[in-house]
């Protein structure tokens, strides 16, 4: 009897999808795609929007040509039409020991099913999406495929893949800028706990590669209000030490660290025209997908 | 400080407790997995010096607050030697020493009480707080220790005898000491003397009481840890009084003019009611009184009443009631046979016309061979001149002992030795036309008063060629160089007058009359008294303790002489009992000229207030217990969480 195969389609969330589907995500940058999509590309193309007029040049195909403005003014024109392509997503998923982090769910699965439905919807709107998985011991990438199965690949890396060792983030996304070479569109999900300046030194990177970027960063509700009463003794999940403390007494310069952390990376991001998303990890996810889409949905990107 | 109940201070290694549970709190630390580290790490190193230090403080607040908790129990008492004085602090006898003089019944306008009631209440505060100690209280007037169960029981109407009111003077170093002795012989071992008066400076007479102030200071530095004097000084003074006195009494045939002292304080001219009882028959008389001390001379008519009799002046009420009425009696008098030993004739001659009685008739002479103790049998007034022998002093010395008056003139002879009973200087001499002259003399009272129109002796006019100055006592007139013209001594009952020049030309113008006239007459008339049948004695006095039958003339019943003044028949004789003069006396010592003379203790000074807040040995738990709430409000407010301030809370939006 062959072995049942275990299946991760519950990390896509179904009311996401009730809420998005049908609607195209579209992206306010230019995409470079293989195909004909839903976005906008650096090229000109047979779709149906008019771009310009231009001067014909010698060599260039004439099947282009337009003939009524040759027949009123006697000359070449070419009429030239904005291309649309499809996406490539890139999901950068921060698997440091931190993002285990979270009660009842941790951030990190909280971070499978962002991706597993953000996966979903490009797919079904036929971009395609690819993952990277940053971890000390064997990272894995899934290159970005248009494929309906592409979305099945992905939740099969994503099911079993649990979170430990440091963070590589600022690191890895520095390697991802440099390999993926045709522009597309950057989903990091991590907790971001790693030099706000470093990490933005790889978003610009990014930006540099004309990727469009989006970060999510996640909280678990804890480290947001931190209401801790007693004693405690905090220890690292990376492995940093561990450290006793009064929580009333450090608590007020705790949240002021962090929201300054905080604000340095939104900051960062409004700098880059990057797209910053903190996300609490007790709150449904329709909202996280509904707060990313807005402006998306539609018409054009804002 | 002191505590009813010491052993509640182990409470305050309570104190610790929240040290202990701080740190068994830091042991029972739960362990939490924890993502951002990194911002705890960075909290912790840049935490604030504010946030230890309110954690600290925090600390300390729960700490005090289990102290005050602690001390509050434990009943803590102001008023110790030291600030921390672990003794159940009840001493064996608590000690009320009580100035029942005439001025302590004296009231202000804002509280009722009289200064002797205070007294009490302050006693009755003082002893609160000492349950199981003896009380004890000894008064001026009696002297004698009392003992009573209850502090509050002081005022009940059937213990008056022994804490109401006087007409007393007080002795209040001698009662200090007795009260000292009296605790001595009963071998107590701790004891608080709580001695409440007002003060009077007559009272205590430091000048004459240094010695006995000095023993005190010796006892009481001994027993410094055992023995605590506590000083109440009540010397508010009375927004307004009156007060009368008898200053002399004049006898005229068929009346009597007693010259009243009158005094007042606080008001400006006013008419006055005064009541003047003749044998229990009042007559109103107003009287105008423009300053603030006036003589007054009534005359009273003696013709319909009886030959032997009282009369009792009554001014009106006012805050010191004592001292608004006095007493006086007439009756028949015997007049003193004075007697006149002068050596020189002429000498004799005018002394024996000066001293003459109101019938006109002089003065007996006296041999001048040896004295003889039956020819001064019957005498009240002695007037020698000359030398005096041993024989004869030693005659003349019982004769001043008994209470006789002795009038003394110096011996014309150089050579005449001086006998130990008074000694004379050496003879002085002024050249021609030149003399010594007096410059002053005691004119408000005694032998050289003014006359009862304010008219002065002219001592000022009297030329003195020669003198001998007598080397001891006070003076009470002396000449321009300072050397004394008469001088008294009190020796036993009696008093020595010692004049320095002779009535003889050549020695003085004493001769003229002017002046030694009045004063042996006055002498006479003062020492007339003596041989009435009627007499006067000072309340509290001698003579009034040791009166142990007698009859009360005027209305009022319960009192007794020793205690009261008033009209009495003593040993047959009518008695007028009157408030001592020195109560008088309107000065009023502060506590730094008593203290200035206990140099070996420091004695505890109460507040003349009402109550218990009048004493400052009082509980003072009260003040813990504040002490306490507000460290625990204190305690909670540091411990509150900090408030997610919206300037440093993380938003979650863009």
């Amino acid at each position: 009897m062959a072995r049942r195969r275990k299946t991760y389609f519950h990390y896509v969330d179904q009311d996401s999808l009730s809420r998005i589907s049908g609607e195209p995500l579209l992206t306010p940058f230019p995409m470079e795609g293989s195909v004909s999509g839903h976005h906008r590309s650096p090229h000109k193309g047979s779709s149906v929007e008019f771009a310009e007029y231009r001067e014909y040049t010698p060599g260039e195909d004439p099947r282009r040509m337009d003939w009524r403005v040759f027949a009123r003014t006697d000359r070449y024109y070419l009429k030239e039409f904005e291309a649309e392509t499809n996406l490539r997503g890139q999901f950068v998923l921060d698997c440091s020991g931190s993002m285990s982090f979270g009660t009842p769910a941790s951030k990190f699965e909280y971070a499978k099913k962002l991706i597993s439905t953000l996966s979903y919807l490009y797919v079904g709107q036929g971009d395609a999406v690819g993952l990277h998985t940053l971890r000390h011991k064997k990272p894995q990438v899934l290159p970005a495929k248009r494929n309906p199965s592409q979305v099945q690949e992905m939740l099969e890396i994503l099911g079993p893949l649990k979170p430990k060792g440091e963070t590589l983030l600022a690191s890895s996304l520095h390697e991802i800028a440099e390999s993926v070479r045709m522009r597309g569109m950057i989903f990091i999900v991590s907790d971001m706990l790693e030099d706000p300046g470093d990490i933005m030194d790889a978003v610009l990177h990014l930006r540099d590669r004309k990727h469009e970027v989006v970060l999510f960063h996640l909280f678990d509700p804890q480290e947001l209000d931190f209401t801790f009463d007693r004693p405690t003794r905090f220890v690292d999940l990376e492995g940093a030490g561990s450290l006793i403390t009064e929580p009333t007494v450090i608590r007020e310069e705790y949240l002021a660290r962090l929201n300054e952390h905080v604000q340095e990376l939104r900051q960062g991001c409004l700098e880059s025209q990057a797209r910053y998303h903190l996300v609490r990890t007790d709150s449904p996810l329709v909202d996280v997908i509904d707060d990313f889409s807005s402006g998306r949905i539609g018409g054009k990107a804002a | 400080m002191t505590f009813l109940q010491p052993l509640a201070l182990f409470g305050l290694l309570l104190a610790f407790a929240p040290i202990v549970i701080h740190l068994l709190n830091l042991l029972r630390h739960r362990t939490q997995p924890w993502a951002a580290t990194r911002f705890l790490f960075q909290a912790r190193k840049s935490s604030s010096r504010i946030s230890k230090l309110k954690r600290w403080i925090t600390l300390l607040f729960r700490m005090l607050a289990l102290a005050a908790l602690a001390f509050m129990i434990a009943r803590p008492m102001t008023g110790g030697d030291s600030l921390f004085s672990f003794s159940s602090g009840s001493p064996e006898v608590l000690v009320l020493i009580l100035d029942r003089s005439a001025s302590m019944e004296t009231r202000t306008e804002k509280d009722p009480r009289t200064k002797r009631t205070k007294a009490l209440d302050a006693f009755e505060s003082f002893a609160k707080p000492w349950t199981e100690s003896r009380l004890v209280v000894i008064d001026t007037a009696l002297e004698d220790p009392f003992f009573i169960d209850k502090a509050d029981s002081l005022k009940d109407e059937a213990l008056e005898r022994f804490f109401g009111p006087t007409d007393t003077s007080a002795d209040l170093p001698g009662t200090l000491f007795k009260t000292l002795d009296w605790l001595e012989k009963s071998g107590v071992g701790t004891a608080e003397i709580l001695l409440a008066s007002d003060m009077q400076t007559s009272n205590w007479k430091l000048d004459r009481n240094s010695e006995v102030m000095q023993k005190i200071n010796a006892i009481l530095t001994e027993k410094k840890d055992l023995w605590k004097l506590n000083l109440l000084n009540l010397n508010d003074s009375a927004p307004y009084n009156f007060s009368l006195t008898i200053d002399r009494i004049n006898r005229r045939p068929g009346r009597i003019e007693p010259i009243v002292n009158l005094c007042k304080n606080g008001r400006g001219n006013e008419m006055i009611q005064l009541s003047i009882n003749t044998n229990g028959s009042p007559e109103i008389v107003d009287l105008q009184l423009p300053s603030e001390s006036m003589l007054w001379r009534p005359k009273v008519d003696l013709k319909n009443e009886p030959e032997e009799g009282w009369i009792s002046i009554l001014g009106p009420d006012d805050f010191c009631p004592t001292d608004n009425v006095c007493f006086l009696t007439y009756g028949l008098t015997t007049p003193p046979q004075a007697a006149v030993r002068a050596f020189n004739p002429r000498a004799n001659l005018v002394l024996r016309s000066a001293s003459q009685s109101e019938l006109g008739k002089v003065a007996d002479a006296l041999p001048l061979n040896a004295l003889n103790e039956k020819g001064l049998l019957f005498r009240k007034v002695l007037i020698h001149q000359g030398k005096i022998n041993e024989k004869d002093e030693k005659i003349l010395q019982d004769f001043t002992l008994n209470g006789g008056t002795l009038v003394l003139f110096p011996p014309e002879s150089v050579n005449s030795p001086n006998s130990g009973f008074l000694s004379w200087g050496e003879l002085e001499k002024t050249d021609e036309k030149e003399y010594f002259q007096i410059s002053g003399w005691r004119r408000e009272s005694g032998l050289l008063a003014n006359s009862s129109d304010g008219n002065r002796l002219p001592l000022d006019r009297l030329n003195i060629k020669m003198r001998r100055i007598p080397t001891q006592g006070e003076p009470l007139a002396y000449y321009s160089d300072g050397k004394p013209f008469l001088t008294s001594m009190t020796v036993g009952q009696g008093v020595v007058y010692a004049f320095s020049t002779l009535p003889l030309k050549a020695w003085s113008e004493l001769d003229n009359g002017y002046v030694l006239v009045p004063a042996l007459q006055r002498l006479i008339e003062e020492t007339s008294s003596s041989y009435s049948l009627t007499q006067s004695w000072a309340c509290g006095g001698k003579e009034s303790k040791e009166a142990e039958l007698f009859e009360l003339i005027d209305e009022e019943n319960g009192k007794v002489p020793s205690l009261h003044a008033g009209i009495y028949r003593i040993d047959g004789r009518l008695t007028a009992v009157n408030r001592p003069q020195e109560e008088n006396e309107r000065r009023f010592l502060e506590n730094e000229e008593i203290i200035g003379q206990l140099p070996g203790i420091s004695p505890r000074l109460m507040e003349d207030e009402n109550s218990s807040d009048s004493t400052n040995r009082s509980e003072i738990w009260s003040f813990f217990l504040i002490l306490c709430l507000v460290l625990l409000l204190g305690e909670a407010f540091l411990g509150q969480p900090a408030p997610a301030s919206p300037g440093k809370a993380v938003s979650t939006h863009a």
